[in-house]
């Protein structure tokens, strides 16, 4: 997960980032599912559901570009390029046996760590961030995908492939995208010097994110983090019971920033939050040339 | 209709017909609707804030006339005939074309600069 601060451009281009990063960043997810036998308690459409919507990471030189979208490609039905095989095999017999943890257990969980990929490469991924990867490496447990019961059974092969967020929100690489104006604040000070002290005191404590601040020494209100205001309007309303008659104009001016913008974005773990946002811009690039690309043919059928 | 049909062509050829086309306005001059296909308001907005930014543009619009299909049409008039909608359009896109490689190349420090720091 990353913030960070985009300055100098307008509101046009940062949803259009937003937006990008959200429906057009193609990642790798399960898209077919064969189902051998399944004898568990949901059913197989459920359960390829499910598994459609489990991230994967591939760690793959040259990240997502690397991958070709399976109908551009050139292979018959589905090859290495374009498309990643998985295949799952639970017992409840057999796990039970197996691994002694499980041995009393009513319910034994089917967990996305049970997905085996045929391209040592490629994995079914459940962090957001390097360090949670590293830390619980081998002690978690995975996304569940379903819990057997006794003598149930779950045996199915699946094929990954690339695909954008547009066509099923299961591609898409982000969990969240947030998009926030930074807010510019001032204080008038001649309106506020005719309030009395305990009117100061109490307009400083009504913001929730305490964005003022009340100075002991000079006995005003100073404004302390102004980028954490969160355009609650708490303190328009404070003020507005402060004021004598509804023209007077309020003490404190609060208004978007028309240039500069914070972005958070969390990403599910399939892609890391810098590389959705490199792949991001780098689209909007190419969108923007083959437009470019296809005036020449406009200016000619002009003429 | 499918839904990866949202920005998937199915033919080279209809991907060349369609991605960009032009009709002029017949009552008035200086105006035009372009017609780009499988865009949505993302580089609707876009084109439409760009083109506004241009002193040489008295009318800029997007709109999706359906939403079960997938066009946008920009209409550009420009104030009088030293530049046609095509030139302005041509030029809102090179400027958006800069500044997203700006952006790019400012991100790429930005974040080689903070892993520097980190380590």
């Amino acid at each position: 997960m990353i913030s960070f601060d985009l300055m100098d451009t307008d509101i046009s281009m940062a949803n259009a980032v937003r937006r990008i990063m959200i429906a057009e960043v193609p990642t790798l997810c399960i898209d077919l599912v064969q189902f051998e036998d399944n004898t568990t308690v949901l059913l197989d459409e459920i359960i390829a559901h499910r598994l459609g919507l489990i991230p994967i990471r591939s760690n793959k030189p040259g990240g997502m570009e690397s991958w070709t979208f399976n109908h551009a490609c050139n292979c018959d039905d589905f090859c290495e390029n374009c498309s990643v095989k998985f295949t799952l095999d639970c017992d409840f017999n057999e796990m039970s046996r197996n691994k002694p943890e499980y041995q009393n257990k009513v319910a034994i969980p089917v967990t996305s760590n049970d997905l085996i990929c045929s391209d040592p490469e490629v994995q079914a991924v459940n962090f957001s961030n390097e360090e949670d990867l590293q830390q619980a490496l081998g002690t978690s447990d995975g996304i569940v995908i379903v819990k057997l019961g006794p003598g149930q059974r779950l045996k199915l092969q699946a094929i990954a492939k690339k695909g954008i967020g547009k066509e099923h929100a299961k591609w898409s690489p982000v969990a969240t995208v947030a998009l926030k104006f930074d807010p510019i604040v001032k204080l008038n000070e001649d309106i506020l010097d005719q309030y009395s002290e305990e009117q100061k005191m109490s307009f400083v404590d009504c913001c929730p994110t305490k964005v003022f601040d009340f100075d002991e020494y000079t006995q005003s209100v100073v404004i302390k983090n102004p980028s954490q205001c969160i355009f609650c309007k708490e303190c328009i309303y404070t003020l507005e019971d402060f004021r004598r008659a509804p023209e007077d104009k309020l003490a404190v001016e609060i208004k978007h920033s028309p240039d500069k913008f914070s972005f958070t974005v969390e990403t599910t773990g399939a892609l890391l939050p810098k590389e959705v946002v490199k792949d991001a811009l780098s689209m909007l690039t190419a969108k923007i040339t083959k437009l470019q690309e296809a005036i020449p043919a406009l200016a000619n059928s002009e003429m | 209709p499918d839904r990866f049909l949202t920005w998937h062509w199915e033919t080279e050829e209809e991907e060349e017909r369609g991605r960009l086309n032009y009709v002029p306005d017949s009552k008035k001059p200086n105006a035009g609707t372009f017609i780009l296909g499988k865009e949505d308001h993302t580089m609707g907005n876009l084109l439409r804030h760009q083109l506004l930014r241009d002193p040489s543009v008295r009318f800029a619009g997007y709109r999706i006339p359906h939403p079960l299909i997938f066009d946008v049409h920009v209409r550009v008039e420009t104030m009088d005939s030293k530049l046609t909608p095509i030139n302005v359009f041509e030029s809102a896109l090179l400027d958006l074309q800069l500044e997203t490689d700006i952006l790019s190349k400012t991100f790429e420090a930005a974040i080689a600069e903070f892993d520097a720091n980190r380590v």
